[in-house]
């Protein structure tokens, strides 16, 4: 591979449960708040846990501006993106003369407009409606919500939906930075959304992997995730071309590594042999070792096997100094946004590598001793970071690990 | 930048409803059809009443029994064809070999059929009695965890959805990852399946064919016709073994075709329409084919008109402007004539690439009879031609506006 161009991230934007924009994101997060209440989005009658870090309501209100032609057709996913990506285009001052082709699109998520399909379905069933209504369905795929962006903004060049479950967003950024080192696109809208809906809400009650509280990430009691939904966008581009149009960089995006447990599609391997494989990738493909990491935001969901599998795969790759590493989660805070939970933790680290800070686990209070890392339990800290890490693991045994560092 | 490492495919695996390789192949060249009538789910009184269904093929001599009981119909297919092109290519996955092979699935919806089954009991029976067995399957890249875990593949995996080019997408993304070093090699391809929500859906919107005008009953695709009137849904699976040329050699593998690379753009389209052919050809995708290998070389072209006005229209605009002064030379067949549209049809249309280079011939379009007089490219008649066949294009543009292009040529 051609040694490519050092990229930086010039735009940041996001919805989520805490925050409908990136300033109220971070300091949500520097204050500890966990935004894990009841879901209202749909009935949870009969469901054993009922809670899920939600949007709130007028967040998930189609906006004016770009896209409001297609308001009618909007899924709850296209929303969040619709408002992260304005958030993050107006951020890097784009379109800015950036020609529409040299922008590219690369976008995560697992379940796209599944909520309302799911409601025209009942409907159908119930013989309220004796047909699919067409619309719900048509945008419902994955790959819906950049077809909306697309549109809305003007966007022309290479465009790309990624579904590799709970690292789809995660993806996204490496497409992102792969598309850049090629010279595919100068500006790369990258990122993911995802929205609550019955059949994840469903499928992981099914699975006894919801906790009944607030999850509680690497914590010795916790007993399961918690859902959320939400968008982040952040615009990648090359250092040398932000510079050309006078972008501020808000961190450096450096490289990122994937690999497959070929194991099974939703335990991970139980040495986490796929999680250490995609961060040593990460940390080659950056040039780094692995004491150069100041910050890993881990994939964390709070259920008992991935925390434990995770603070191993840790705990292999940077050895003695582990247990002195800051490593969070801010699942605590935002919930498990599935698709969207790349880029929002990859958010959440640029944050905390721009403005100082280690982002706490929220709700974690008895910090399990077999993850034996400093786990910046509660509380966030004041910390000078020069890079870090940011972890996504997914069903079907998807690794992935993105390596940012400091502007 | 220093040139990039070249990427060659060495192996091929398909799923279809005309069957698997080598029957493929040999049926699309005698201008056959997968079409059959519905009969595994309530169409409604009126046609259509058609799709192109993966029947004859055998799962359980590509995947374990253990295994099959767990896999959705959809990632059979895309195992299967996964196992078909790994040994096609005669690649033999020794642990380090393993560790840097991946995996690229396209899907526009995947496996729609178990979601609706998942839904429906979560909707009928309430939540308590969700099954837990089905909801691992529901997630898009089942299907490419599934490959890692049969074949035990440690690369990148990545599973793509851009609707009607999600297979189109997934070449593309593998000729990425093996170009810029993450992977010496990739399966990559994508596939879909027929489900009753899609038909339905497409069947409201119109987009489907009610037979052919004058023939009642007869659901008829028929792509660059000038009396086309909807596309017939298909499904199945198609993966390519992409290998970096060099790895290749090593091996002394015998590819079928460079893939050059690719060009891509979005043009102006509303999300849920295929694009107007005002918007075809954006010069800025003329200019990234141009500087590819081969693209001054262009003998044959496998375009994804599916026999919808709107997309055979515009997909007509699109590659005379890609093309420019040489779209008048080279040979435009399609296979959804054949095996109609889905999301995966773009690997198909890959395979077809790969065969043609190989052997020197282009399937034709066998439905085809009055070629559509405002069509100017050279649509390959009911002959399978013979030609020169120096490099092929194969072409794919979505519903919302994504387009790519995919060149291939002699190795």
């Amino acid at each position: 591979m051609p040694s490519g161009p050092q990229v930086v991230v010039t735009g940041l934007g996001t919805v989520n449960a805490l925050a409908g924009s990136v300033h109220e994101f971070a300091t949500a997060l520097r204050a500890g708040t966990c935004a894990i209440g009841p879901v209202t989005v749909f009935d949870t009658t009969g469901y054993r846990s009922r809670i899920a870090a939600e949007v709130p309501h007028e967040l998930a209100e189609a906006p004016s501006g770009p896209g409001a032609a297609l308001r009618r057709r909007l899924s709850r996913s296209d929303v969040f993106a619709l408002r992260a990506a304005a958030e993050a285009l107006a951020d890097a001052g784009l379109p800015g003369d950036v020609a529409p082709e040299r922008i590219g699109l690369a976008l995560g998520g697992t379940t796209g407009g599944m909520l309302r399909g799911e409601a025209s379905l009942r409907a159908r069933i119930q013989g309220t409606r004796d047909r699919y209504p067409s619309a719900a369905v048509v945008g419902a795929p994955i790959s819906a919500s950049a077809d909306v962006l697309a549109d809305a903004f003007d966007v022309a060049g290479p465009r790309l939906s990624l579904s590799t479950a709970c690292s789809s967003s995660a993806n996204a950024l490496g497409a992102a930075l792969d598309w850049i080192a090629l010279g595919r696109a100068d500006v790369v809208v990258a990122g993911g959304t995802e929205s609550l809906c019955r059949m994840t809400f469903a499928g992981f009650n099914a699975l006894h992997a919801l906790s009944l509280e607030p999850c509680r990430p690497f914590d010795r009691g916790r007993s399961g995730l918690s859902l959320g939904e939400g968008a982040a966008i952040l615009v990648v581009e090359s250092a040398e071309h932000a510079a050309r149009r006078g972008a501020r960089a808000h961190a450096e995006l450096l490289a990122y590594g994937n690999s497959a447990d070929a194991h099974h599609l939703t335990a991970p391997h139980p040495e986490g042999t796929g999680a250490i494989l995609a961060m040593r990738r990460a940390l080659e493909r950056a040039g780094l070792e692995p004491d150069a990491i100041d910050y890993i935001n881990a994939h964390g969901t709070g259920t008992p096997l991935n925390d434990a599998v995770e603070a191993a795969a840790i705990a292999a790759v940077f050895g003695d100094a582990a247990p002195h590493l800051a490593v969070s989660s801010t699942k605590g805070a935002v919930g498990h946004t599935l698709g969207a939970a790349g880029a929002i933790e990859a958010l959440a680290t640029i944050l905390a590598l721009r403005d100082g800070f280690l982002p706490p686990t929220v709700n974690l209070d008895d910090p399990d001793p077999a993850c034996l890392l400093d786990l910046v339990p509660r509380t966030s800290r004041p910390a000078a970071l020069r890079y870090a890490l940011s972890n996504s693991y997914g069903f079907g045994g998807n690794n992935t690990s993105v390596v940012l560092g400091h502007a | 930048m220093r040139e990039l490492p070249r990427v060659v495919v060495t192996g091929l695996g398909v799923v279809s409803p005309l069957g698997t390789l080598p029957r493929f192949w040999e049926e699309l060249r005698a201008g056959a059809n997968g079409f059959v009538p519905i009969d595994w789910f309530d169409v409604g009184a009126a046609p259509p009443a058609t799709v192109a269904r993966v029947r004859d093929w055998q799962p359980k001599d590509h995947i374990k029994p253990a295994a099959l009981r767990r896999m959705d119909r959809f990632s059979q297919m895309v195992v299967g064809a996964c196992r078909m092109a790994l040994a096609d290519a005669r690649l033999e996955l020794t642990p380090a070999r393993a560790e840097e092979t991946g995996v690229v699935v396209g899907a526009a919806y995947g496996n729609l059929s178990e979601t609706e089954a998942f839904l429906r009991g979560l909707i009928v029976k309430g939540p308590a009695l969700a099954n837990p067995m089905l909801f691992p399957n529901l997630v898009l890249n089942a299907a490419a965890g599934y490959v890692a875990i049969e074949l035990g593949l440690r690369g990148p995996n990545f599973t793509v959805c851009r609707n009607e080019t999600s297979g189109e997408a997934a070449v593309a993304l593998a000729y990425d990852t093996i170009v810029c070093g993450h992977a010496d090699v990739v399966v990559a391809g994508g596939g879909d399946e027929v489900s009753p929500v899609l038909f339905h859906v497409n069947k409201d919107l119109g987009t489907l064919s009610p037979g052919r005008r004058g023939a009642a009953g007869h659901e008829w695709s028929s792509p660059f016709d000038r009396d086309r009137n909807g596309m017939i849904l298909g499904e199945g699976a198609a993966m390519l073994v992409l290998e970096r040329e060099e790895h290749a050699r090593a091996r002394g593998a015998a590819p079928y075709a460079e893939l050059a690379g690719y060009a891509t753009c979005t043009v102006p389209s509303k999300p849920h329409l295929w694009p107007r052919p005002s918007a075809a050809a954006p010069r800025v995708m003329a200019a990234q084919l141009r500087a590819l290998r081969g693209a001054d070389e262009i003998d044959a072209i496998v375009s994804c008109a599916n026999s919808t006005r709107d997309l055979d229209a515009f997909e007509a605009a699109h590659l005379a402007g890609l093309l420019g002064e040489s779209a008048g030379r080279a040979l435009v067949t399609s296979v959804k004539g054949a095996v109609g549209e889905f999301g995966g049809s773009g690997a198909l249309g890959t395979a077809v690439a790969a065969l043609a280079l190989r052997d020197g011939l282009l399937p034709p379009l066998a439905a085809l009879q009055r070629p559509d007089p405002a069509c100017t490219l050279r649509l390959a008649s009911a002959e399978v031609a013979t030609l020169p066949m120096r490099a092929a294009l194969v072409s794919g543009s979505a519903r919302g506006g994504a387009c790519t292009a995919l060149l291939l040529r002699q190795p």
